[in-house]
């Protein structure tokens, strides 16, 4: 009886726990404003709704794979699409970031920077893709 | 004299044109009590865009007063709405090309957004170091830890995608209201805040159509 009863309260708090950890999470994504920029960017707003779709079953599989260990099928293709695209999206949601603290605008002002805001941006990428591979390909992490 | 006729438009910030030639009509809602004065302003030609090219250009509405006060001066214009507006001009492009073009960034950005928000819940899961979490609470309550994913984790899992449902308004938005989803307001607020730099800078740069 207590662990039918133990059982209920532990699904009622999971479900409660998952949906404010998504709600936060996916506050925070709207807010710093990826998926729309992505969305302006390729002229397909129209398509916000396959987006949002295709971000709830990101999530949902994605979790299911790191809590319950599921065996995803696939071979060297998936993992590159993986890679690929878990770095398209991060890099947005850096760069988005970036301009959301309005990094860019405030560091132009300070040193008085007319010209060049294409190459700061290209700095910027050129950056991030230098960090990444000097921590996971030249092991600066290990 | 003729009685003096009041013609009303009003501007929306951003039209989108598919023909070079641009009538005040296709740019502006127009509204007289007289309809054939209404006809005749909105057949005026505001713009000719350059043959084929993708382009836009900033409006004055002074520009709208001129033109129309040229044409016919003894009508009385009220304008509402923006004071400064978008003209897009974009040559009809319907090939299997454009098409297949639009299916394939659409594509893209999905995968993106898909592989994305699953990289970010692994992270968060990770960050917020999930694993210790679960146990805890699972030792807390029944005294002893568990060997594998129970109860907690599987809601948790269901509680993931409800939460972004509910947060979204997704599939159930008939049902629940008929608001837009965030994700609609923030693309509408930064398309918003995209013309109006425009605007500023062709202001600025001294390239909007005014008098």
């Amino acid at each position: 009886m207590s662990d039918t009863v133990l059982s209920v309260v532990y699904a009622l708090a999971g479900l409660s726990f998952g949906a404010a950890v998504a709600a936060g999470l996916f506050a925070f994504i709207t807010t710093v404003g990826v998926v729309t920029r992505l969305a302006a960017g390729t002229k397909t707003a129209k398509y916000i709704k396959l987006y949002e779709t295709v971000a709830i079953f990101g999530v949902t599989l994605a979790n299911g794979i790191d809590l319950f260990q599921w065996e995803i099928f696939g071979g060297v293709i998936v993992r590159c699409l993986c890679g690929l695209f878990f770095g398209v999206f991060i890099g947005c949601l850096a760069a988005a970031l970036a301009e959301v603290v309005n990094v860019f605008p405030v560091m132009t002002r300070r040193i008085k920077l007319k010209a060049g805001m294409p190459y700061l941006v290209l700095a910027f990428a050129l950056g991030k893709g230098f960090g990444a591979w000097y921590h996971l390909i030249l092991g600066a992490g290990k | 004299m003729s009685q003096q006729v009041t013609v009303y438009l009003h501007f929306d910030q951003c039209v989108l044109v598919k023909k070079r030639s641009v009538r005040l009509e296709e740019v502006a809602s127009v509204f007289s009590t007289d309809p054939k004065v209404k006809q005749n302003i909105g057949k005026l030609e505001l713009y000719c865009f350059p043959e084929g090219k993708k382009e836009k250009k900033v409006f004055s509405v002074m520009k709208v007063i001129e033109l129309v006060e040229r044409t016919y001066p003894e009508v009385e214009l009220t304008t509402v709405g923006e004071a400064d507006f978008i003209v897009e001009y974009k040559p009809e492009k319907n090939g299997p090309l454009t098409k297949l073009l639009e299916w394939g960034k659409t594509g893209f950005v999905a995968l993106a957004v898909f592989f994305g928000s699953a990289f970010t819940i692994i992270t968060f899961n990770k960050d917020s170091s999930i694993e210790e979490i679960f146990p805890m609470i699972y030792r807390l309550t029944e005294g002893a830890e568990r060997g594998g994913p129970g109860e907690l984790e599987i809601a948790y899992s269901l509680g993931l995608p409800l939460g972004i449902i509910l947060f979204f308004n997704h599939f159930l938005r008939k049902k629940i209201d008929s608001d837009p989803t965030p994700l609609q307001v923030q693309m509408r607020q930064y398309e918003k805040d995209v013309n109006a730099t425009i605007i500023e800078n062709a202001s600025r740069e001294g390239k909007k159509e005014d008098v």
